[in-house]
């Protein structure tokens, strides 16, 4: 059965408000990514984010019975490694806003699944080196789970394992004659709070 | 399959079998950087000695002698190669005490050469406004460079003179490629570190040695402060 999202959407607004339908999460957590620049001079290079903490906030809201709408920002904070030969060297710090809207819906049990899309900018700390020209805005996909359990009426515990797609380049790599993208993928367990409607 | 299924594995297919990994440019048309030394052990003989700075020793502090906006000029040259490279192989700063610094930059013409056989002086000339030079020793053992570096940038005109501010700014990028580790001169005039530059800013070539450089195991390691 299809079913109309703009008018599912309108019909739950008006008969309450969407406020009070929400359910809002926020959660701690760390985030591990694969290289995001792979390059070759004598000896394989890699540029690689460190293992970092990321803070995330979700809000969802109800689109039918199970499934819920929903909209997720992370940031992350942490070092920026270049390894080569074996030896890694802190080269600076490497922020990201990660903000995807998607799908949440329950799987088994106390387990929700969550597919979404959206957008991932990088915000070096420095501009150098890849990020001379600035940090890119590029678009990321994502699939989660989350494991959620009543703590007390209307708040839940939230265990969320997440995996995310993108595909990095710069400017300055562009210019410097890089070609493609460099696939990374990255990985966040977080544990957090949510308020349920 | 469902319409929507079938375009989320639409999407999927497109977005994953479209997936090219980064490719990283060639970098093969960077000119050699190595410092020919002779040395006579085992009878006259020639040796080619590559140096960069190591990580430990970052950011590499230089000095230099505020007259004539030379402190500016350093700083463009220091911005023009940190830029060239990706990985924060090389930083440098400006150090206030000549006693500690791995670089000396005066607005000066350079010395006579010394007596040593070890010393050696790489110059650079920018007709007919300034000159420029940079001093290296490497010691007895031809695997040790003796810090600090000694560059030398001097006004052949009198100050007013309007083309010798560019003059300086290219002059004194092309000392500090030196203090880098590039030991050599491009052959091609339209490189930064061709003997006679005559470009304001690194070209591909110039960016393609530096980079080369920085990832080639180095012969000789700094002494000194």
């Amino acid at each position: 059965m299809r079913f109309n999202l703009a008018a599912l959407g309108l019909a739950l607004t008006l008969t309450q408000p969407l406020s009070a339908q929400g359910r809002y999460a926020l959660s701690l957590g760390g985030i591990w990514s694969s290289p995001i620049v792979t390059d070759h001079i004598f000896n394989d290079i890699d540029l690689q984010p460190a293992l970092a903490p990321v803070f995330t906030l979700n809000g969802s809201w109800p689109v039918s019975k199970k499934a819920r709408l929903g909209a997720e920002a992370s940031f992350a904070t942490g070092g920026l490694d270049t390894k080569e030969s074996g030896q890694s060297v802190d080269v600076g710090t490497l922020r990201s806003l990660t903000v995807t809207g998607g799908v949440e819906a329950p799987l088994a049990g106390k387990l929700w699944g969550r597919v979404g899309g959206g957008f991932i900018k990088y915000l070096p700390a420095e501009e150098e080196g890849v990020f001379q020209d600035g940090g890119p805005l590029r678009w990321v996909l994502g699939l989660g789970v989350d494991y959620r359990w009543q703590w007390k009426p209307r708040w839940q515990w939230v265990a969320g394992l997440r995996y995310d797609f993108h595909r990095f380049t710069t400017d300055e790599l562009m210019a410097q004659g890089f070609g493609g993208t460099q696939d990374v993928h990255r990985v966040m367990i977080s544990i957090g709070i949510a308020r349920t409607p | 399959m469902t319409r929507p299924l079938r375009g989320i594995f639409a999407v999927t297919a497109m977005l994953f079998g479209a997936c090219s990994d980064l490719a990283s440019p060639t970098r093969s048309n960077a000119y050699d950087w190595r410092l020919i030394v002779a040395f006579d052990s085992l009878g006259p003989q020639l040796d080619t000695l590559s140096y960069h700075w190591p990580r430990s020793r970052l950011p590499v502090r230089i000095w230099v002698e505020d007259a004539g906006g030379l402190p500016d000029d350093v700083n463009h040259g220091i911005d023009e190669w940190k830029g060239a490279l990706l990985y924060g192989e090389w930083d440098a700063k400006i150090t206030s005490d000549s006693n500690n610094a791995d670089v000396i930059v005066r607005l000066a013409p350079a010395p006579p050469p010394g007596p040593k056989p070890s010393a050696g002086r790489l110059g650079s000339m920018l007709l007919p406004q300034c000159f420029g030079a940079t001093d290296l020793d490497t010691v007895a053992t031809r695997f040790e460079l003796r810090i600090p570096l000694h560059v030398y940038v001097n006004p052949l005109v009198p100050s007013n003179d309007p083309d010798l501010p560019r003059c300086l700014r290219v002059t004194t990028a092309h000392e500090l490629g030196h203090s880098l580790g590039i030991f050599q001169h491009s052959p091609d005039a339209n490189d930064l570190m061709f003997t006679v530059p005559a470009v304001d800013a690194l070209s591909k070539r110039d960016i393609n040695t530096v980079q080369t450089l920085y990832h080639f195991p180095p012969d000789m390691v700094p002494v000194g402060p």
